[in-house]
């Protein structure tokens, strides 16, 4: 090895701990929330969210292109405050949890928007994936009760379950699926 | 009554589609060979009739499906197809034929089965449901095969198929999917055709649309099982429930007379039938909310 990249990459690892880059966060499923609404025959929306998701953040707030959201729901933690309609969303009428046990969103492009992030990605729902681009708000940081940090943020967006073979019952339920996504993550 | 306004469009029109298109077949069959061999009508009659169903219940589907049970629409299509080709067109004999069929119901359940062999099963667990599968599917299209009788017992085969399909919409919309119940309706409907068909037209055998009813029916019930809450003897006792069919023997006819030999071996396919709803019944998740 030549003395001058040598010495070039010594300077760098010495440098390393002054340079930024991306942080991995894992998701908190407990300080973390998904809901959706939905319009009951066309009087008003009724709401639900599911009680599991899990997944990684890794965000380099240089350079915002470098990070990526990756997300996991659990369909059967679905929760509307109604075990019956809860029964009824999981069949195959709907979510079909048991061929589709989970929802998922895998970012691929992520740009700063201002004070918020639109990340593009691929959004799985009842097996069919569709690009799906949301603006997410970047929300503070603060430490956590063992003196993690912890940071976060929420978007909201809307999706038609049609776009998603989820025809059942249209009239009854509504097609657009409005959804509330708030992400605590922990710093690994 | 909204529930009745969801799924009686797909009911009724599936049933007029097959009865419609089933005389018309026949009426061609008879114009152009002089009414031999018009067991080809009920296979095409029967799946475009389940698919017209399937389509106003659920909608036309993606190909290929990201849901399995939406493969009944395709399997409905290719079933009738090859039914009409196999059975009457060609004229196979039955050992090749029943090759062919079971060659088509293990690609079929496969496709069904999908899910489950992604999420969850074990190695062997896949096989095993594999084999009782095509297995059961297999069952169903050889009772209902055998149901296939000459007179007034040729309806013996459509009543079954349609008293079985009726009562597993019943048991599958107990047990939380009114879509998979809706479909098993739809089947009954196209099955009750069926048998205005045979009914009228003395020349047209459903032996032809049994395997097409099999496979919709099997995959219907495996279905309910596996990705609903229908419960495992539901959906054993609605599987069986054509085999007692052919406990009264087509001897029958000449002591007990026709009609009383088809009430009779209709009568005791109800009976397996009522067991299957009322244990679907007492399983049943509430669906009122």
């Amino acid at each position: 090895m030549k003395l001058t990249t040598f010495l070039a990459l010594t300077a760098t690892a010495s440098l390393s701990p002054f340079l930024h880059g991306a942080d991995t966060y894992k998701i908190d499923p407990v300080h973390s929330s998904v809901g959706f609404g939905a319009m009951h025959l066309g009087v008003t929306n009724f709401y639900g969210r599911f009680d599991d998701i899990s997944g990684t953040v890794v965000f380099d707030k240089e350079n915002p292109a470098k990070s990526s959201v990756e997300l996991s729901v659990k369909t059967d933690t679905v929760d509307t405050h109604e075990p019956k309609r809860d029964q009824h969303l999981k069949s195959p009428d709907f979510f079909n949890v048991k061929q589709f046990p989970v929802i998922t969103f895998k970012s691929n492009k992520v740009e700063a928007n201002g004070d918020s992030y639109k990340i593009t990605g691929d959004f799985t729902l009842h097996g069919v994936t569709k690009p799906l681009t949301v603006e997410f708000k970047k929300g503070g940081e603060g430490k956590g009760m063992q003196g993690e940090t912890r940071s976060g943020g929420e978007t909201r967006f809307t999706i038609k379950r049609s776009d998603f073979g989820m025809n059942f019952m249209q009239g009854v339920v509504g097609d657009e699926i409005s959804v509330m996504l708030s992400l605590e993550g922990i710093k690994q | 009554m909204l529930l009745l306004k969801q799924i009686l469009p797909g009911i009724i029109g599936a049933a007029l589609l097959t009865g419609g298109l089933g005389a018309i077949l026949a009426w061609l069959s008879r114009s152009f060979s002089q009414g031999k061999n018009g067991g080809w009508l009920l296979p095409i009659a029967v799946s475009i009739g389940f698919a017209g169903g399937h389509i106003l219940a659920a909608g036309w589907p993606a190909f290929p499906p990201a849901d399995a049970t939406l493969w009944l629409f395709y399997f409905a299509l290719l079933t009738g197809v090859i039914g009409a080709l196999v059975e009457f067109i060609f004229v196979v004999p039955v050992g090749l034929r029943r090759l062919v069929w079971l060659i088509v119901f293990t690609g079929l359940m496969r496709l069904l089965l999908q899910p489950k062999f992604q999420y969850g099963w074990t190695h062997k667990e896949r096989v095993l449901w594999w084999i009782a599968s095509v297995v059961s599917v297999s069952l169903i299209t050889w009772c209902l095969e055998k149901s296939d009788r000459h007179g007034e017992l040729r309806l013996l085969s459509p009543l079954v198929a349609t008293i079985v399909s009726a009562g597993t919409g019943v048991a599958l919309m107990l047990s939380g999917s009114l879509l998979l119940g809706q479909l098993a309706l739809v089947l009954a409907g196209v099955a009750g055709s069926s048998l205005l068909v045979a009914w009228f037209l003395a020349d047209v055998s459903f032996r032809g649309a049994a395997p097409v009813v099999a496979i919709l029916l099997a995959s219907l019930l495996m279905s309910g099982y596996l990705y609903a809450e229908l419960p495992a003897w539901s959906a054993l006792c609605f599987a069986v429930a054509p085999i007692l069919a052919l406990v009264v023997p087509a001897s029958s006819n000449i002591r007990l007379g026709p009609w009383k030999s088809l009430a009779l071996a209709s009568g005791l396919v109800v009976l397996p039938v009522v067991v299957a709803v009322f244990i679907a019944i007492r399983a049943s998740p509430p669906m009122e909310y």
